[in-house]
């Protein structure tokens, strides 16, 4: 059976500057709290530190939680509410939920995952 | 080799045509040099750079957007060239022309299909399917291509490998189809160039997709089954980021000097004498080409003196129509995913002054490890979302349909007015689309929604398109027997120029229903055997 391993990249600790470390803690308080309005939260806040950096990654997603920071003032106050996501509702839930349902436990469900496994033969 | 200034071909481009090509003429002991334009992807690209569905990063990219539209997934993969380095500049609207610059090109994310024109659609050309068919059949001994014999006229058979077995999916559309009983609709196995032999490096590991890259290799591309075999010969080169510029005249008579490119690595220009020249860069980059090799005696390009470089650009007008299966609901896979798309659909719509005309597609099936179907399921609340993807999970079948394209006189490959990044003029494309394509594309959508229906569809979600998404372009470079209509004759000889030949999708003058990779490679295969035979004869003159 072949089989491709699931690939999350992991920054190495050792390449991370002070000053993009704490550029990236603010980044994942923020995604923490949009996980927070999602219902599939209990889900996804294992996977925090991986979907904090593909949404940074990502130019749609990036560009929408910098408006959505600005917009809730969330270095200063720490909170988001629903009507803070504006116009990038849509897009952020969007983007949540399809994690939700591209996950590994979500796949194992349905007997998809690992992917590659036993997909050469039934 | 060693970086030789004079070689006796040059090939540019490493696509279909090209492929076929350099190996032939390596081999041949002729002394060849590819010219790739872009690199060579490391081996391992498609397993862990940038795999296929969710296995990296959930699929999600940078230019994944939300919402999208679940038939444009395949259109914004990293690897298709942005219009700062590509043919054209890729404008917003209009006609989208992908372009992968990397050897292989194209075919780093092809689908593998692979069928034969039939000797109807041979009928404006100045040769036969008969004089094509020793090199379809060269071809796909040479490239593996699976599938089985039909007997079916419109779609001839070739020499295969066995396929993969068919699903409960595959299934339910082959007895919709038959249920037609309509004499002209027919599901049979996919023929795609896939290595479907057991126990090989390169057998097909079944991910149910083949559009996003291979894995292990198993769909055939150059870098990984024909380049390994002429790689150490001594008379063949490969230079990668090299991007061909213009072709250079050789004094004011007939032939072509050789070529001009870029060395991307180091930005310097340098020329390359050949004693033949074949173009294999695509449908708008050999225009491209064409056109910035314009001198004083030729101010329109090379190879254009009766202005039909660049005219007649086609693409494969298409509907795509995907649902979920109500009789596949709460199944579990108990069967191997096979290669996506397993079947061929062939078929026949009317236009509306009731003219018959045929149309090819296939039957997609996979595990929808990318959630597409969410965009279907947004009105319901999340606990039931949950439960109904569960249910449906392994009930998804898309039908993608292509007919025939049509060349009308204003659509066009033309000299642009924007540069590359490197400087370069690009082209711009002129593209409405055809009146008959949009009756054709209505008839393909109606069949489309009967068959799934009778294979128990639930909601069918249906797109259409004739904007460049097919990816199949010809016709900007057309063989004819007269100048006056076309741009190289039977030979894919230039009508100009005595030692510059076309070999890609450009020079197909009438596009059929039909996937039209194969027959590149087969045209590939044919003209590889004339220039051999023309080197041998010139030898023994010498």
């Amino acid at each position: 059976m072949t089989q491709l391993p699931p690939v999350l990249e992991r920054q190495p600790p050792e390449q991370v500057d002070p000053a993009g470390a704490a550029a990236s803690q603010d980044w994942e308080r923020l995604v923490a709290a949009l996980i927070g309005l999602s219902p599939y939260r209990a889900v996804l806040l294992p996977l925090l530190p991986d979907i904090t950096r593909i949404a940074r990654a990502n130019r749609q997603i990036g560009t929408a939680l910098a408006a959505v920071e600005r917009r809730a003032d969330f270095a200063r106050t720490g909170r988001l509410r629903r009507a803070d996501l504006g116009p990038d509702r849509t897009a952020l839930l969007g983007f949540l939920e399809y994690i939700r349902f591209a996950c590994p436990d979500f796949l194992r469900s349905v007997g998809e995952w690992p992917v590659g496994g036993m997909r050469d033969r039934g | 080799m060693t970086e030789a200034e004079f070689c006796d071909v040059v090939v540019v481009g490493t696509g279909a045509g090209g492929g076929i090509l350099a190996h032939r003429l390596a081999r041949s002991g002729l002394r060849t040099i590819s010219l790739e334009h872009g690199a060579m992807l490391p081996e391992d690209h498609f397993k862990t750079t940038l795999p296929p569905g969710v296995t990296r990063d959930f699929g999600i990219g940078p230019s994944t957007t939300w919402p999208s539209d679940p038939h444009d997934s395949l259109f914004v993969h990293p690897l298709f060239a942005d219009g700062s380095v590509g043919s054209t500049a890729r404008p917003k609207d209009g006609f989208r022309h992908f372009q992968v610059l990397a050897v292989n090109g194209l075919q780093n994310l092809w689908n593998g299909v692979s069928v034969r024109f039939s000797a109807e659609d041979f009928k404006s050309w100045p040769l036969s399917y008969a004089d094509l068919a020793p090199h379809y059949g060269a071809v796909e001994r040479l490239i593996a291509v699976c599938g089985t014999k039909e007997g079916l006229p419109d779609l001839p058979d070739g020499d295969y490998l066995p396929p993969k077995p068919l699903r409960p999916a595959d299934r339910l559309v082959v007895d919709a189809v038959k249920s037609l009983n309509d004499g002209h609709s027919h599901a049979i196995p996919n023929r795609k160039a896939i290595n479907t032999r057991a126990g090989t490096p390169t057998s097909c590991i079944s991910t149910g997709m083949c559009t996003s890259g291979c894995p292990v290799g198993a769909v055939y591309k150059f870098s990984t089954r024909l380049l390994p075999q002429i790689a150490e010969l001594p008379n063949y080169e490969l230079r990668t980021q090299a991007k061909v510029v213009r072709l250079l005249r050789d004094g004011s008579g007939r032939r072509i000097e050789g070529v001009e490119y870029i060395e991307l690595a180091t930005g310097n220009r340098r020329h390359l004498r050949a004693g033949i020249v074949v173009l294999a860069a695509g449908a708008l980059e050999t225009p491209r080409i064409l056109f910035n090799s314009a001198d004083d005696a030729d101010p329109s390009g090379l190879g254009n003196r009766h202005g039909r470089v660049g005219a007649g650009l086609q693409d494969n007008p298409k509907v795509v129509l995907s649902t979920s299966l109500l009789k596949l609901w709460g199944r579990r896979r108990d069967y191997d995913l096979g290669y996506g798309d397993l079947l061929i659909l062939l078929s026949q719509g009317r236009l509306s002054n009731g003219t018959p005309f045929p149309f090819i597609g296939h039957a997609i099936h996979s595990a929808p490890d990318v959630p597409h179907y969410l965009t279907a399921m947004r009105f319901f609340p999340p606990f039931l979302k949950e439960r109904l993807a569960r249910m449906m999970f392994h009930s998804y079948v898309t039908l993608g349909l292509f007919c025939q394209g049509e060349a009308t006189p204003g659509n066009r490959v033309r000299p642009g007015r924007s540069v590359d990044a490197y400087g370069v003029p690009q082209v711009e494309v002129d593209f409405t689309i055809p009146a008959a394509s949009h009756q054709m594309m209505d008839a393909m959508t109606v069949w489309g929604r009967r068959v799934l229906r009778r294979a128990s569809a639930t909601m069918i979600y249906a797109s259409r398109d004739n904007s460049g998404t097919g990816i199949h372009y010809a016709g900007t470079t057309a063989i004819a027997q007269d100048p006056r209509h076309g741009v190289v004759d039977a030979d894919l000889k230039s009508h100009d120029f005595d030692n510059l030949y076309i070999c890609d999708g450009g020079v197909i003058p009438e596009l059929p229903d039909k996937h039209l990779t194969l027959t590149i490679m087969a045209l590939a295969d044919r003209l590889a055997g004339h220039l051999i035979e023309t080197a041998k004869q010139q030898s023994v003159a010498a």
